[in-house]
């Protein structure tokens, strides 16, 4: 990470260019069913695997799997684990606005699943910044990658801030 | 539960999902279920200091559903890849339609694959969320 590789500031951006390559310190998020099962019920997911250990056998998981946005779950909950931890947490490093703040893209790469009993760490990686619409728009790319101290990298999240400054 | 994608092919449509109405009470729900306890969706004081004329939906809520069109179809363990772009907010009291069509059929490494194109839409047809699944058919 260094000066020179930071693009050229947009005089009217929010954003903290200069944290392009940053990562953000890993924390551990501990996967568990009772928060899977509120999750499901709240956003209409029925599917058993999800809540019934049986079920997920039945269907060639080991045990509870978690639905797929699930990471998100963990993405927000270690962000405000980060807080009470004294880290910096992704928005800050960045420096999100939340005046301005949309959420542009949310992409989910999976190499594996997210179980009921995982512990599961997450790092945030700064990939870059762009400018659109002659400076009315900027944007952050971030990568996330949420590992099991086993499995490696279980699900990759590639994720883009938008602040709007039109 | 699951489909035999061996006998998918480019332009199926994959079930539609209803999901909603979007009450406070599910913004409310979903803020504590996800984690996002960003008060424009939860407090309506709070979006009207913001100039806004009240809370609308998180758009992380809507890719659960949109998730689930192909999860539904394809089973969760041949989801690869899933990706969506956030076109429009969901105002409160909307209903969301969710929609899936197979785009492509492909291989990499001798693997099949099958990319699925997936939106969603609130009432009068405004698109709220765009892109894309992969999924692993064979």
């Amino acid at each position: 990470m260094t000066e020179t590789a930071a693009p050229a500031a947009n005089p009217r951006g929010i954003f903290n260019r200069t944290s392009i390559g940053a990562k953000t310190k890993p924390v551990s998020y501990p996967v568990e069913k009772g928060r899977i099962a509120f999750f499901c019920d709240v956003v209409g997911e029925t599917n058993p695997i999800h809540f019934d250990e049986a079920a997920a056998r039945k269907a060639g998981f080991p045990t509870i799997v978690a639905p797929p946005t699930f990471p998100m779950v963990i993405d927000l909950e270690t962000t405000n684990a980060a807080r009470r931890l004294g880290f910096t947490p992704i928005f800050d490093l960045v420096r999100c606005d939340l005046r301005y703040l949309l959420h542009g893209t949310e992409r989910y790469e999976y190499a594996g699943h997210l179980l009921a009993g995982d512990e599961i760490t997450i790092t945030h990686e700064v990939l870059g910044f762009e400018d659109k619409k002659g400076g009315a728009l900027e944007f952050c790319h971030v990568r996330s990658s949420l590992t099991h101290p086993v499995r490696g990298e279980v699900v990759a999240i590639r994720r883009t801030f938008v602040h709007r400054l039109g | 539960m699951a489909t035999d994608l061996s006998k998918a092919k480019v332009g199926d449509t994959l079930p539609e999902i209803t999901f909603g109405p979007y009450t406070r009470k599910l913004l409310a729900l979903y803020g504590g279920a996800s984690g996002d306890h960003n008060a424009v969706h939860i407090d309506t004081d709070f979006a009207r200091a913001a100039g806004l004329d009240d809370v609308f939906a998180q758009g992380m809520l809507s890719m659960a559903p949109y998730a689930r069109v192909v999860t539904d179809w394809a089973g969760l363990e041949r989801l690869e890849s899933l990706e969506t772009r956030f076109m429009a907010i969901t105002p409160v009291g909307a209903t969301g339609r969710f929609t899936g069509k197979v785009v492509e059929s492909f291989e990499v490494d001798g693997v099949a694959k099958l990319r699925i194109a997936l939106a969603a839409f609130i009432d009068g047809n405004i698109q709220t969320l765009g892109g894309e699944a992969v999924v692993r058919a064979g």
